[in-house]
């Protein structure tokens, strides 16, 4: 089955669930009762008992506020503050963002979870004609975080500096933080769009994404086999590197350094 | 295997005007170019790493004119080529196994440009191709909405493609009606190899590059491996259900506008929440034929081969009242004169590295009428 959004929630609570949604489906989110079942269940006080309701409608997402006098915020933790504000018992808002975090009005912490549309659609960036249309089998916002993260690992392989190993974490975020929209980057989330790419966007076969997961441990694993197929499909290539900041010319020579 | 002349010095670049944009040729040749015993004569197609021209032959031969198909490779980087190389070797693999059936294109002549003076050409591969009048997509447009009358035969002759390439163990794997192709005597043959896959037990495998309303809803779902995408010869028949529901009622099957939203509808058929629409005048045995190629899952439609839908088909076509005015099944023809398999045979892997072609991303039908944009 086609599944065109993923709900993720329990992040706060250290026990991380994903429910899939096919278009048509539907989930509710709340504080839960008898009486109110819901999907995901957030236990604040301040949240109602049947807070709201997010149904998968093609490969974006609609969302019923289903509160009499609280206003949701959906926010795109990949833009610069962008956001949309739901008002209270606003029914069926469509949201346009490939990965968002919906934060409710709480009493103390954050109470907020993340949904992700991973099928949204691009065009080729060829236009071929007037064939049939014909889409990518795997697409990406080329403006995302996630997008720079995966150029980021794949950079040294492109440029041909196949001795180097694959970046780790902290060396991507040390790549990416020149850029104005990186500037906040941490380990954390380049892991978490790490794992974003390999099972949602590019669905590796688990046993791929397992498989080696030897001394470098798992995160290694996943982002090894990530690599390689994003460069044996061509899926990120050297002109996807002007995206990368300009690299720092590293001091090795100090005369050429011009002192 | 290199036979190239500088002829057309000074003629213009052919350039395709879709009335939006002018579209960049992926290769541009000019016309009169020479290569071998061809000279071109007309642009009739490009997609994003290949150009199809028509020519014709300088001598007496046959045949006497043809489509060829040049494989951008001059202005990319090695690292591109990788899969460009991966899609000629599978497209070349196919015509060297299976393209001696009267209902696949066949590949008469390679070539490889050896032109310094143009290095937008240089290097490029070149695919001598049966010459076609136009595809099937062209044919549905034309009909403006409307059942195709002639669609039992062309589904038919579709079939007995499929078959043949089924039985030499390969999946098509982007069949779709821009690549099935319409001869001058009317009868359809399958063209565009480039993501065609080997079978090796129940499935190959096929790079994660394309899909468009053709692919079968498992594809959505399946996940990627070190060699890409598993294929089976079940997703032919899912497209061959499509282009069979298309022939015979005028439509899509799935509505939507756009293609990730028909896509999304097949989903939601398959899933059961959606059932098939069929126009009420539509026959039993379509109804039921096209219930048969558009089973939900793969393990549904695998119990229908292209072997029993072509017996079901030719059920029809040969029965008196269901055949066309016009006989327009051609004999098979005689495959004297095919130089290509020497041809292939003098190709070395060494060569074939340097060789790449974009094939799957080809839109586009073999047009007969010279310049005619597609």
């Amino acid at each position: 089955m086609i599944e065109t959004v993923l709900v993720q929630y329990g992040e706060f609570a250290g026990r991380t669930q994903v429910l899939p949604l096919a278009p048509g489906g539907s989930l509710r989110f709340g504080r839960g009762a008898p009486g109110s079942p819901v999907e995901v269940a957030l236990t604040d006080p301040a949240v109602p008992r049947l807070a709201g309701e997010i149904r998968a409608t093609n490969d974006y997402w609609i969302l019923s506020n289903y509160s009499r006098d609280k206003t949701y915020v959906v926010e795109n933790p990949e833009g610069g503050g962008e956001h949309i504000k739901v008002a209270p018992r606003r029914l069926a808002a469509p949201i346009p963002f490939e990965i968002s975090r919906v934060v409710l009005p709480s009493s103390g912490a954050l109470v907020a979870f993340s949904v992700f549309a991973p099928m949204q659609t691009y065009a080729d960036e060829t236009p071929a004609g007037r064939g049939e249309q014909t889409l990518a089998a795997f697409t990406f916002d080329e403006s995302a975080k996630y997008f720079l993260v995966l150029v980021a690992l794949c950079e040294p392989r492109l440029r041909d500096e196949s001795w180097m190993a694959i970046p780790t974490v902290e060396r991507v975020v040390e790549r990416l933080r020149p850029l104005a929209d990186c500037a906040d980057l941490t380990p954390t989330a380049v892991a978490f769009h790490i794992d974003y790419l390999a099972r949602t966007k590019l669905r590796i076969r688990p046993e791929i994404l397992h498989g080696r997961s030897g001394r470098s441990g798992r995160l290694a694993g996943k982002t090894a086999a990530l690599v390689s197929l994003a460069l044996r499909f061509n899926l990120i290539r050297e002109d996807h590197l002007g995206l990368l900041p300009g690299r720092q010319r590293r001091p090795r020579n100090t005369q050429a350094s011009g002192a | 295997m290199t036979h190239v002349q500088a002829g057309g010095r000074g003629l213009a670049i052919f350039t395709q005007n879709d009335g939006l944009t002018e579209l960049a040729w992926a290769v541009p040749v000019p016309i009169g170019y020479r290569i071998g015993d061809w000279e071109v004569t007309a642009g009739i197609a490009t997609g994003n790493w290949a150009s199809v021209y028509a020519a014709r032959r300088r001598t007496r031969g046959v045949p006497a004119e043809a489509a060829l198909k040049f494989a951008a490779t001059g202005t990319l980087t090695r690292r591109q080529i990788g899969p460009l190389r991966d899609m000629i070797q599978r497209e070349l693999a196919v015509h060297h196994d299976a393209d001696h059936s009267s209902r696949l294109i066949r590949c008469h002549e390679i070539h490889e440009v050896d032109d310094a003076a143009r290095p937008e050409l240089d290097g490029s591969v070149v695919l001598v191709l049966d010459r076609a009048e136009r595809s099937l997509a062209d044919l549905i447009a034309d009909q403006g909405g409307a059942p195709i009358p002639e669609a039992a035969t062309v589904i038919e002759q579709i079939c007995e493609g499929l078959d043949h390439l089924h039985r030499k163990g390969w999946v098509h794997g982007d069949l779709k009606p821009a690549n099935v192709l319409v001869m001058a005597d009317g009868s359809v043959r399958l063209a565009d190899f480039g993501l065609a896959a080997k079978i090796e037990g129940t499935h190959g495998f096929m790079p994660p590059l394309v899909s468009s309303d053709y692919v079968p809803p498992e594809r959505w779902t399946e996940r990627l491996g070190a060699r890409g995408l598993p294929v089976r010869t079940s997703a032919d028949i899912w497209a061959l259900g499509v282009i069979a529901y298309e022939l015979v009622t005028g439509r899509y099957p799935f509505p939507g506008a756009g293609v990730r939203t028909r896509a999304i509808a097949a989903a939601q058929y398959t899933a059961g929440s959606e059932p098939i629409q069929f126009p009420t005048e539509l026959t039993p045995f379509w109804r039921s034929f096209l219930t048969d190629c558009l089973a939900s899952t793969h393990a549904e439609r695998a119990r229908h081969d292209a072997a029993s839908l072509l017996e079901r088909v030719s059920a029809i076509t040969s029965a008196p009242s269901a055949r066309p005015p016009s006989p327009r099944l051609p004999a098979a023809r005689s495959r004297a004169g095919r130089g290509w398999r020497r041809s292939a045979q003098s190709i070395t892997p060494t060569s074939l590295s340097l060789a790449a072609a974009g094939v799957c991303g080809l839109p586009h039908a073999y047009h007969a009428e010279p310049g005619r944009p597609s």
